[in-house]
């Protein structure tokens, strides 16, 4: 299922899309990555706010198939030394019904 | 194809056993046999529709919703008789439960119009799902009353007592309206099959000649450019024209040249051997060897360096490369496609590209429309995201509703198909119902104004014609200066005049009235 974490080990070049915190739609790539403590956490020059959701599609070189845009919601962490904005990313779960499911 | 066949197949049924009957009635009626051959037809014909028509009263299902016990009893009795299977109920939770679990698609429902939220239900009930039709029923019928209720998005206002017929007509037509529906999605789905090109959707002229042409060069090409805005496509282009050519059952590696640094991008292509920098502690192929004999894709060629290009035009011209660290020169034989949302004419003349290089790729060249030439597919596109999400996220959302389509129709994309289908899966995640709907989309594209004012005499040009437009505005602005227009076009003396040189427009040097040359 899509929304099922993806399945890093370290780190990833991902490329990250969504629309930033003045509604402007961006693409923008980055390194996608990962420690148990601290789950998933992606460093990008746009700002977004707590909760915005974001795609995030894995450039893999080698793969057959296109790989799936996952979507994951951000929350705000700390702004970089290099002037970018640290999110930790947390999974999504599609609403079934009446019922939300947050994850994470 | 399959509805057309069930369709045929079920009216020949019909029509082979009334042609049984012949000889019977032929020697009961005396009538001649090609009074009743015809005869047999008009009758199998009535016999299907009728039986057609049971079909879509019995998959209908209406909810009564009246908390009147006995009227409820009644009215549910009366529409058993019509042929329909009613749900009745008292309680509008079930009701609406009935709804959201898409079990009913149209509800008759009795409204109080004294209390103090008359169209507290319809209102809810529209949020649950907004393609359910809902049939007000009320014994304070007045035509304000209706006409309110239309306009929040029911389908008819019926006065009690209910006038039988009328409300017969009105059922009646609500089933055929559902049957419909059911027909052009199904049709829908057809058409989706068959303009689908490698994973690639479109139906406008402008995608049909991108797939046209990638058809034509996919069996010869050696290097093919791709071009086109950011989110038009690109990689699935570059894939469809490896999976039609002759290499398809060798590799395809595919490589953003935007996402490495030099010293890594040049170790991701090339390879490197061990020790060759910190960290090499291994010997590795690059991708051109990893694709040998298939394909390399280089997404974003335009955002390289200078000396990368240098190194990429090496493999273009001689197909040969050098791993990292190592004086051994290899030989490869693969085909390069290239893609660029960049103006890599423009990038050539400002020095940022070379010139060779370009040349090189450019030897074919695919131009990829942006979403907002060709907005004609979007429905096509939001009917295949919707089927891809539905899949991933285990749900089984019809379509959208008539005004959220209206809204994605004048929504600018700047992001192009990324953009959109990011929009139909954030859909995809927020809905509950059968259908999409506004709310259900990013909070930005609720609240925004379809286009903006400055976008009414927008048109779906060329970045040369826009650029052409735009130095033409510029030199208009500044009363013919050229060197004033360069320094605002942030491009040089020299490569103003090479554009409108190229673009057959004015060259001559503007003088201005004391007489010297721009």
């Amino acid at each position: 299922m899509l929304s099922e974490t993806l399945p890093i080990l370290g780190s990833c070049r991902v490329e990250v899309s969504g629309w930033d915190e003045d509604e402007i739609f961006f693409v923008e790539k980055s390194e996608l990555s990962w420690d148990d403590f601290a789950g998933k956490h992606i460093a990008l020059k746009h700002m977004l706010g707590d909760g915005d959701l974001v795609f995030i599609r894995m450039l893999q070189p080698t793969s057959l198939q296109r790989s799936f845009p996952i979507a994951y919601e951000t929350e705000f962490i700390a702004c970089d030394a290099h002037g970018s904005h640290e999110f930790r990313l947390n999974a999504v779960q599609p609403r079934h019904g009446r019922n939300c499911f947050p994850v994470n | 194809m399959i509805v057309a066949l069930r369709v045929t197949s079920s009216f020949i049924a019909h029509y082979l056993y009334s042609l049984t009957l012949l000889p019977l009635l032929h020697e009961t009626l005396r009538v001649p046999f090609g009074t009743l051959v015809a005869s047999s037809f008009v009758m199998a014909y009535a016999t299907y529709k009728s039986v057609e028509v049971a079909t879509l009263r019995t998959s209908l299902t209406p909810c009564i919703f009246d908390d009147e016990p006995l009227e409820r009893d009644s009215l549910s009795a009366l529409i058993s008789d019509m042929g329909y299977e009613p749900l009745p109920t008292g309680d509008p939770e079930e009701a609406l439960r009935l709804i959201r679990s898409g079990r009913s698609r149209l509800v008759l429902a009795s409204i109080h119009m004294q209390n103090s939220v008359p169209f507290e239900f319809l209102d809810r009930a529209l949020r649950c799902d907004p393609g359910v039709h809902i049939i007000v029923m009320t014994a304070d019928y007045t035509l304000d009353n209706a006409l309110e209720a239309i306009r929040r998005g029911a389908t008819d206002f019926l006065p009690k007592p209910v006038d039988h017929a009328r409300l017969k007509r009105t059922l009646d037509e609500v089933a055929a309206l559902y049957d419909q529906r059911r027909r052009v999605r199904a049709l829908e789905e057809q058409l989706l099959k068959d303009l689908e090109f490698h994973g690639i959707v479109g139906k406008s002229p402008a995608m049909l000649e991108v797939f046209d042409f990638a058809r034509k060069v996919a069996r010869h090409y050696t290097n093919v450019l791709l071009v086109g805005a950011t989110g038009t496509g690109k990689e699935l282009v570059a894939r469809a024209i490896h999976q039609i050519s002759p290499v398809s059952q060798q590799r395809l590696a595919v490589c953003n040249c935007s996402a490495l640094v030099d010293t890594l991008l040049e170790s991701q292509l090339f390879g490197h051997v061990r020790g060759a920098f910190t960290g090499a502690t291994d010997t590795r192929p690059g991708l051109f060897e990893y694709a040998n004999g298939g394909t390399v894709f280089l997404d974003e060629v335009g955002e390289t360096s200078l000396l990368m290009q240098a190194k990429l035009l090496r493999v273009i011209q001689n197909r040969e490369i050098q791993r990292v660290g190592s004086p051994e020169v290899k030989q490869v034989n693969v085909r390069l496609i290239a893609a660029t949302n960049r103006d890599l004419r423009a990038e050539v003349l400002t020095g940022r590209f070379r010139e060779d290089l370009f040349y090189r790729l450019s030897s074919i060249q695919i131009r990829i429309p942006s979403l907002s030439e060709r907005l004609e597919d979007i429905p096509l596109l939001v009917q295949f995201f919707l089927k891809k999400y539905n899949d991933a996220y285990g749900k089984s959302i019809a379509g959208l509703t008539r005004r959220t389509q209206t809204l994605l129709l004048q929504h600018p994309w700047p992001g192009n198909v990324r953009e959109l289908e990011n929009v139909i899966s954030t859909a995809c995640i927020t809905a509950t119902g059968d259908f999409i709907d506004i709310s259900d989309l990013p909070e930005h594209l609720q609240h925004r104004s379809p286009r903006l004012a400055n976008d009414e005499d927008w048109h779906p040009l060329s970045l040369d014609e826009v650029r052409k437009h735009h130095i033409q505005k510029v030199l208009q602005m500044c009363n013919g200066n050229r060197l004033r227009a360069a320094q605002i076009l942030g491009i040089g003396r020299t490569s103003l005049y090479r554009y409108l040189k190229r673009d057959g427009l004015d060259i001559r040097p503007h003088t201005h009235s004391t007489g010297a040359a721009a």
